[in-house]
């Protein structure tokens, strides 16, 4: 018996050391040797292959915002209110739920993007999840906020995503004028309380904020790809207005005035002012004075910023551009690169105290062509707000 | 191997899923990693892009040219500096190299970011390559904490923005000396083979050798002195080989080096259970100790230490193994001593060293590759991670024999005169003085 004992708990003494003596299995010295060495031989210089960020599109950093924003006014809000509460009302609990937010939700109401929906998730609901009459009542809020430009702007500019669908030669299958576009709406509609309709996609960033009598319709963005296509028996080209309108505004130069108004600064493929760059900080003014300007060129001036501000209803463009006009002294306008319309990265600003407009001929992979991008802002109204501090 | 490796990594760079996009502008890219007392990282520029920003006609090939190489990482590191409140932090940037990614070329320079103390703590990056000049253009900065984790998006830089706020502190793995000392206490602790080896040789330090045969000591000073030289021995063995590895005056392959570690465990493992060389224990220790510190070297440098501070590192791995070896030995010699008393420790020791050769054995047969799979790897992989319970359980064990009365040894067969335990008058070596 106690020599049975013995070996028992010697044998299980044993057992235990053996536990702690194989601790573990390590990498470098212990039992596979040359699993280790292959993994130090394999690690290479490498890291992933995809680039850090979300899709290249940039981050959305919220900034606060106020509802103190610099508007002339003018805004046919009541109208705007009606067609939004009739859009609301057609549709049901869940789907209104993803409709509407607060009004304070800052981050969704920045969110908008120059990259489709898969890249950069909008906010609200995709056209495409609504019925068709609950479309055609999202359709009626902008028919009724936009002008007939604007609103027929934003039908050519969807339907350029349908094309850019159909003859992309890479990574365009997400796009279309129905799944990529969505809506929302940001507080409860009224006639004296801010409230705002953000409606936009791939190439379209409508951002309606109305607050009274006053309206903001800015950060908007526009853009196409192709410039140009056949729909339906006829030629569409989504931002003809505004492509014909800036590059005969820097075709009007002299050659001398040509000279002074091109950029120094450096050289772009892509707007300064796109999505995320909330922050209200604007590049140094730059390019030439329109106060140098003849009163014909000063007025083809107007004439490219009245083909952003006209998107808007009637009589708030109206007070709009005639803001704008008064500032015009104040304002400059420059290029870089290249001035002709299908030119390479062609880039045109007009850069003023409340007005911001872009456009440069930017490229991708999924056509062999230039396409356009455009961002207009205001300076004191983007989102219905002063300056964020 | 290497091959298969390479492709591998270019079927993951090819397979990994990209959002699909109109508008893949190219972008810059810069991957960092926060490491023990560096930051390492890779940039890929976009060549296109880079075209525009230097108004030259680039193309891939012109890229390729070592003199243009060399004249483009100049520019980058023209364009990037890093710093903290210690000061500026030194930028480095290795051989170019082309890579397509989603499409389109990139040159990508593989970066190294060096805080003056050796510290990884958070740092500004000031980053505007091409930027500076194509003032549209994007700069994704990310950080991933270590190679094999993913990254994170801590910025990106624009026109508006050409510095960004790494958060390196948390993301490192710690800073150098005492992400060494984790190491060396790590590596140990989880390093079944330099343990086991430690413990064979501590098997029979409360004995004697007598007649080839192991006898009992009963002093307890003397079997205490002699787990310090065995302790010791083993620390000075691998100390002079790590160094002298870690250093690169030395370099032993891989193989050989394991293989000479499963060997060091058999000896120890035979000479637990009959001596082989009496009283040698220290010897084997700092001989098979040397083996044990060219695996410490190897480990070292894969773990991309002892670039920064080497002496640093070096003594603050060795730190951290000493302690763990301090610690096993706090947590397994009372036992062994108290075991040593009674009678069932030939038992133990032949069977734990029984188990030691035949671990060693197999180490060994897979080591020298005579054997493809080690079939006691889930042994020991199934028996780890508790070493705290097994430490208790012996201990148990020790207590409950030593308290049973029939298995406490009842004569001191030691030749020394018999004593009360510590105030033993004579060790081994006669060296105690009188007083």
């Amino acid at each position: 018996m106690r020599q049975h004992l013995k070996v028992t708990s010697g044998a299980l003494l044993s057992t235990v050391l053996v536990l702690v003596a194989g601790c573990s299995s390590d990498d470098a010295a212990s039992p596979a040797p040359s699993a280790s060495a292959a993994s130090a031989s394999g690690r290479g210089p490498g890291g992933p292959g995809g680039q850090g960020g979300p899709g290249g599109g940039g981050q959305i950093t919220a900034v606060n915002l106020n509802t103190n924003g610099v508007s002339p006014g003018g805004a046919n809000t009541a109208a705007v209110v009606q067609a939004t509460n009739a859009f609301l009302a057609s549709l049901d609990a869940t789907t209104r739920d993803k409709v509407e937010y607060a009004f304070t939700e800052n981050k969704a109401r920045q969110t908008w993007s120059n990259f489709p929906a898969t890249a950069v998730a909008r906010e609200g609901i995709a056209m495409a999840d609504l019925t068709a009459d609950q479309q055609k009542a999202a359709d009626a809020v902008l028919a009724v906020a936009l002008s007939p430009a604007g609103a027929q702007q934003d039908a050519n500019i969807r339907s350029s995503d349908d094309e850019l669908s159909r003859i992309s030669e890479q990574g365009a299958s997400d796009f279309g004028a129905l799944k990529d576009y969505f809506i929302a709406v940001y507080g409860t509609p009224s006639a004296t309380e801010p409230f705002m309709v953000q409606f936009g996609g791939h190439h379209l960033a409508r951002t309606l904020t109305y607050n009274g009598d006053k309206v903001s319709q800015t950060p908007q963005f526009v853009g196409t790809e192709p410039t140009s296509f056949q729909k339906d028996g006829a030629t569409v080209e989504p931002l003809k207005a505004e492509a014909t309108a800036m590059f005969g505004m820097i075709a009007a130069l002299s050659a001398e005035q040509k000279d002074t108004a091109k950029f120094t600064s450096g050289t772009f493929d892509d707007l300064l002012m796109g999505p995320g760059k909330d922050t209200g900080v604007f590049p140094t003014p730059e390019g030439l004075q329109v106060s140098a300007l003849t009163a014909e060129q000063k007025k083809l001036v107007t004439t490219a910023i009245q083909t952003y501000t006209g998107d808007l209803a009637d009589a708030a463009a109206t007070k709009l551009l005639a803001k704008y006009t008064s500032e015009l002294d104040q304002t400059r306008i420059g290029w870089s690169n290249n001035t002709g319309p299908t030119d390479e990265n062609s880039y045109i600003r007009i850069d003023g105290p409340s007005v911001w407009i872009e456009f440069i001929n930017t490229r991708s992979q999924s056509t062999p062509d230039i396409h356009y991008h455009s961002v207009y802002r205001d300076k004191t109204n983007d989102y219905g707000s002063t300056k964020p501090s | 191997m290497m091959l298969a490796c390479l492709t591998a990594a270019g079927v993951t760079l090819a397979a990994a899923p990209q959002p699909a996009q109109a508008h893949p502008l190219s972008t810059t890219a810069v991957l960092l990693s926060a490491e023990a007392g560096r930051v390492t990282g890779r940039v890929q520029l976009p060549i296109d892009r880079l075209a525009i920003a230097l108004d030259q006609p680039l193309t891939t090939a012109a890229v390729q040219q070592p003199g243009k190489i060399d004249e483009l990482r100049g520019y980058m590191l023209s364009h990037m500096s890093a710093a903290d409140q210690a000061g500026p932090w030194a930028v480095t940037a290795g051989d170019g190299a082309v890579e397509t990614i989603d499409g389109v070329d990139h040159l990508v320079f593989a970066i190294v970011l060096q805080p003056p103390n050796h510290q990884v703590g958070d740092f500004q990056l000031t980053y505007d390559a091409i930027l500076h000049r194509l003032v549209s253009h994007k700069v994704f900065v990310s950080l991933r904490p270590g190679s094999g984790k993913d990254y994170t998006t801590v910025g990106v830089l624009d026109w508006q923005q050409h510095t960004v706020a790494v958060p390196a502190a948390g993301a490192a793995p710690q800073d150098g000396f005492t992400a060494a000392v984790h190491l060396g206490i790590r590596h140990i602790a989880e390093g079944a083979d330099h343990l086991l080896f430690l413990i064979m040789l501590l098997l029979p330090a409360p004995l004697l050798a007598r007649r080839r045969r192991w006898v009992r000591s009963d002093d307890l000073r003397r079997n205490c002195w002699r787990v310090v030289h065995v302790v010791t021995a083993f620390a000075i063995g691998h100390s002079i080989t790590l160094a002298l590895g870690a250093l690169g005056y030395i370099s032993v392959p891989t193989r050989v080096v394991e293989s000479l570690i499963a060997l060091s465990i058999l000896v120890s493992g035979v000479h637990a259970i009959k001596p082989l060389v009496p009283g040698g224990e220290a010897w084997i220790a700092a001989g098979f100790g040397l083996m044990h510190g060219l695996a410490f070297a190897a480990l070292l440098g894969d773990l991309g230490l002892g670039r920064g501070s080497l002496v640093a590192d070096l003594l603050g791995f060795n730190i951290g193994i000493e302690l763990t070896q301090l610690i096993v030995v706090a947590l397994l010699m009372p036992s062994l001593l108290v075991l040593s008393r009674t009678k069932i420790y030939p038992g133990v020791r032949i069977t734990a060293a029984g188990i030691g050769v035949v671990l060693a054995a197999a180490w060994l047969a897979e080591r020298t590759t005579l054997i493809v799979a080690n079939p006691f790897n889930h042994l020991t992989d199934a028996l780890i991670e508790h070493p705290f319970l097994v430490a208790v359980t012996i201990a148990l064990i020790a207590a409950i024999s030593w308290a049973a009365p029939p298995l406490r040894a009842t004569t001191a067969r030691t030749p020394a005169p018999a004593g009360p335990g510590l105030r033993t008058s004579v060790d081994h070596s006669g060296s105690v003085s009188h007083r």
